[in-house]
């Protein structure tokens, strides 16, 4: 610690070019805890799948409707310890901009079989009690200011009314999930009245969800439910929630590709700069390091303290960067995904700022060891 | 003018010297360069969606839809609504039959050619008279289907993207096995899509609406007859479009996005480069303090100096984004994308980069070189000459 004092008056030696670095590796990790957080916020969704749920969905495609009579048989095989019913409403609210993640689903059945989605039992009973009831996420009703009791209008091209009538909801509640970083935007309705008022597709779902008792057994019981329904006009496919939220994320594009690539370049770049700037500042105190083995310090000492310096300067700098990083994952979570920076970044940032900072530094903190005092101090 | 001489003469000599600083002067043109490629890459993504997007709209065709979709995606025409539409006035005719095409548009499950996972393809039914409609479409090989047969052409993007869609190939839909008859290519996003008679697709998926109905004008004028004539149903609840405005909607989320994240991913690796630009212009002018010192007290003026430091700024950062446009094109340019794009099913479309996007690059990469000189440039100016002899 009795060196602190040392690689401090280091940095302080031109104080304009270390801020100008800080500033520049601040930079560097502010763009990586933003692109290595949309990379995390993919791969969550993969972390927070569940293994004891079931995605049934029609063999044709996911959004294809199956006749609801699937769910009373998926209900009866053996270690199945629930079906929910879900089906895509694709609903906006006033424009069709404000696009909303809404489902229709039967309640008590669907609140079960995700536990993680947390709702006041009464609102859930209310629910049920409503026909024209929905919960919605607690983020989405602070973006449209609405509260329990409100009454509100949703359009839904793809769904045309029997009577033409528009698509009216009461909120009956608001649900939390405090497993996931995502955010809480769903709204959810309720299938019986969408199912009666709806024009089209009557008596069909597209999605549905069997609950497993036993998360070892759940391959054989995907197999189990589609070997139900094969060879019959409506064929499923049965996938675990790890494998459904893969193929829904390797569709989206190779965005883990993409965020490597450039936090590549960006490295790259920062490695060449800093690696230069190291070099050059340890040119100019050749003579300070020189007087200073003639005091005493060792080799190895000398070599420390350039590599503690650079080191110092990298860490302090990428904390900052990726803490300004943090700092933007709220305001921007609708286009990142997530509401937080998750830790495994910023633990990842900072070792690769060490690796930087040894990439930096060694061949110059390499050349402060080996280099010749009186030779130095004589000016050759 | 003695400053633009002045100025003239020690920019070439910077230049001359560069050779000496050429480890820094490399960070410089690396750094810009890092930035120029990043930023044109992520606008060629943007541009190359719009384009293929865009290249199917054409000032004579319109596309009516469900009031209120945003894309064929939310929007449903029931058999009746469809049948009114195409009796329209406005519409181009050849002969008693409508130049137009109720389409309904639905995705499948495939196999994607890429990584063999599973993933969704478009599957759009067109009517009669959609040949006349779409002229663009070529078959390069097979035979077109045959009307109200399960039978399916396959655009050129969906056959190397996806398996099993190659000639005399089944894909098995319910108890129906759809034969792959032949290949098209349109130049534009309809590449992606497999297409069929629109009777069997129906009748084979079990539907009983469209998605969209697209039509040929009579003239760019009669739009405003079709949407009257609409207008006078409001129970139909539809509304129609050019096909340009459409697409330019359509596209434009992702446009927007893509644009906005260039300008954010590309903004702070500039922000950096900048910082990073100004330590090395700053270390240049240092190691030159006697040579600046010595053409000072030669008479040579400040502001001779101070344009000198920007213009061997603005030379290096043209030499990274040259660099970073060169590399950006070669790695990317006329390469394959696919993305569900928020849309039914993947959609592929080639990287674009035009010019208007390099434009955008060598004026960042200017911005960016200014910005780093300035600082250097300026102190470089009033450091009081005796010091700068001193250290000869």
């Amino acid at each position: 610690m009795r060196y602190a004092p040392l690689v401090w008056a280091g940095l302080r030696r031109k104080s304009l070019r270390s801020v100008l670095i800080f500033l520049a590796i601040a930079t560097a990790f502010l763009l990586y805890g933003l692109l290595q957080g949309v990379n995390a916020g993919f791969g969550h969704a993969l972390d927070e799948a569940r293994v004891n749920r079931l995605y049934v969905m029609s063999r044709v495609s996911a959004s294809e409707p199956m006749p609801i009579s699937h769910r009373a048989d998926i209900a009866r095989l053996p270690g199945v310890t629930g079906v929910a019913v879900m089906t895509w409403f694709r609903g906006y609210y006033r424009e069709p901009r404000n696009a909303l993640q809404s489902f229709a689903i039967e309640p008590r059945a669907f609140f079960r079989l995700f536990p993680e989605l947390e709702v006041a039992r009464a609102q859930l009973d209310e629910m049920a009690r409503t026909r024209d009831g929905a919960i919605v996420g607690r983020a989405l009703a602070q973006q449209f200011g609405w509260r329990v009791g409100d009454r509100v209008t949703l359009g839904a091209p793809l769904w045309p009314r029997t009577d033409g009538e528009a698509w009216r909801f009461r909120i009956v509640g608001l649900y939390d999930n405090h497993t996931t970083a995502s955010p809480i935007t769903n709204f959810f309705l309720n299938y019986d009245y969408f199912d009666e008022a709806r024009a089209t597709q009557k008596g069909t779902v597209q999605l549905l969800v069997a609950g497993v008792r036993d998360p070892a057994r759940a391959p054989a019981t995907a197999a189990a439910i589609d070997a139900l329904f094969a060879n019959s006009p409506d064929e499923t496919r049965t996938q675990g929630e790890k494998e459904w939220a893969r193929a829904l994320i390797s569709q989206i594009a190779d965005v883990r590709f993409i965020v490597t690539a450039i936090m590549a370049a960006v490295f790259f770049t920062l490695l060449f700069l800093t690696a230069s700037v190291v070099m050059q500042s340890v040119r100019e105190r050749r003579t300070e390091f020189a007087t200073m083995k003639t005091l005493g310090f060792t080799d190895a000492s000398l070599l420390g303290l350039v590599l503690a310096e650079t080191m110092a300067l990298f860490v302090s700098a990428a904390a900052a960067g990726i803490g300004a990083a943090a700092l933007a994952f709220p305001a921007m979570q609708a286009l990142l995904g997530l509401a937080r920076l998750p830790a495994s970044v910023t633990l990842t940032g900072l070792a690769a700022a060490a690796l930087l900072a040894l990439a930096s530094a060694l061949v110059p903190a390499l050349r402060v060891r080996s280099l010749p005092i009186a030779a130095t101090l004589s000016g050759r | 003018m003695a400053l633009l001489h002045q100025a003239f003469a020690v920019t070439a000599l910077n230049l001359r010297s560069i050779p000496q600083r050429i480890g820094s002067s490399l960070v410089v043109v690396i750094g810009i360069a890092g930035v120029v490629a990043v930023l044109v890459a992520v606008l060629a993504m943007a541009e190359g969606y719009r384009r293929s997007l865009l290249a199917s709209g054409r000032p004579d065709r319109a596309i009516v839809l469900r009031a209120g979709a945003a894309s064929e995606l939310t929007s449903l025409i029931p058999r009746e609504a469809a049948a009114f539409i195409l009796d329209a006035p406005g519409i181009r005719r050849d002969g008693d039959e409508p130049v137009a095409s109720a389409e309904p548009v639905l995705s499948i499950g495939v196999t994607s050619a890429r990584n063999g996972e599973p993933t969704d393809a478009a599957v759009r039914g067109v009517g009669a008279g959609f040949g006349r409609l779409r002229p663009e479409l070529r078959l390069t090989e097979g035979r077109m289907f045959r009307p109200g047969t399960r039978e399916l052409i396959v655009g050129r993007a969906a056959a190397t993207e996806f398996r099993g869609v190659r000639i005399g190939e089944r894909l098995r839909v319910r108890d129906d096995a759809w034969t792959i008859v032949g290949h098209f290519e349109s130049g534009d996003a309809h590449e992606s899509e497999l297409v069929g008679d629109a009777d069997a697709i129906l009748s084979g998926f079990r539907r009983d609406g469209y998605q969209s109905v697209t039509l040929a004008l009579a003239s760019p004028a009669a739009l405003g007859t079709v949407r009257t004539a609409l207008a006078a149903r409001p129970d139909l609840g539809v509304e129609v479009r050019t096909e340009r405005a459409y697409l330019a909607d359509r596209a434009a989320g992702l446009t927007r996005l893509l644009g906005f994240v260039a300008r954010v991913v590309a903004g702070i690796m500039a922000l950096g480069a900048v910082f990073g630009a100004i330590v090395t212009m700053h270390a240049a002018v240092d190691a030159r303090a006697a040579e600046i010192a010595t053409l000072r007290a030669i008479g040579f003026g400040a502001g001779a100096i101070i344009l000198s430091v920007l213009a061997e700024a603005i030379a290096l950062a043209l030499a990274g984004s040259m660099l970073g446009a060169a590399a950006a094109w070669a790695l990317f340019n006329g390469h394959a994308v696919s993305t569900r794009a928020g849309g039914f099913a993947q959609i592929m479309f080639p990287l674009s980069v035009s010019g208007g996007s390099l434009a955008s690059g060598i004026a960042w990469a200017l911005a960016i070189g200014l910005l780093g000189a300035l600082l250097p440039a300026w102190s470089a100016a009033r450091r009081p000459i005796i010091v700068g002899l001193r250290q000869a």
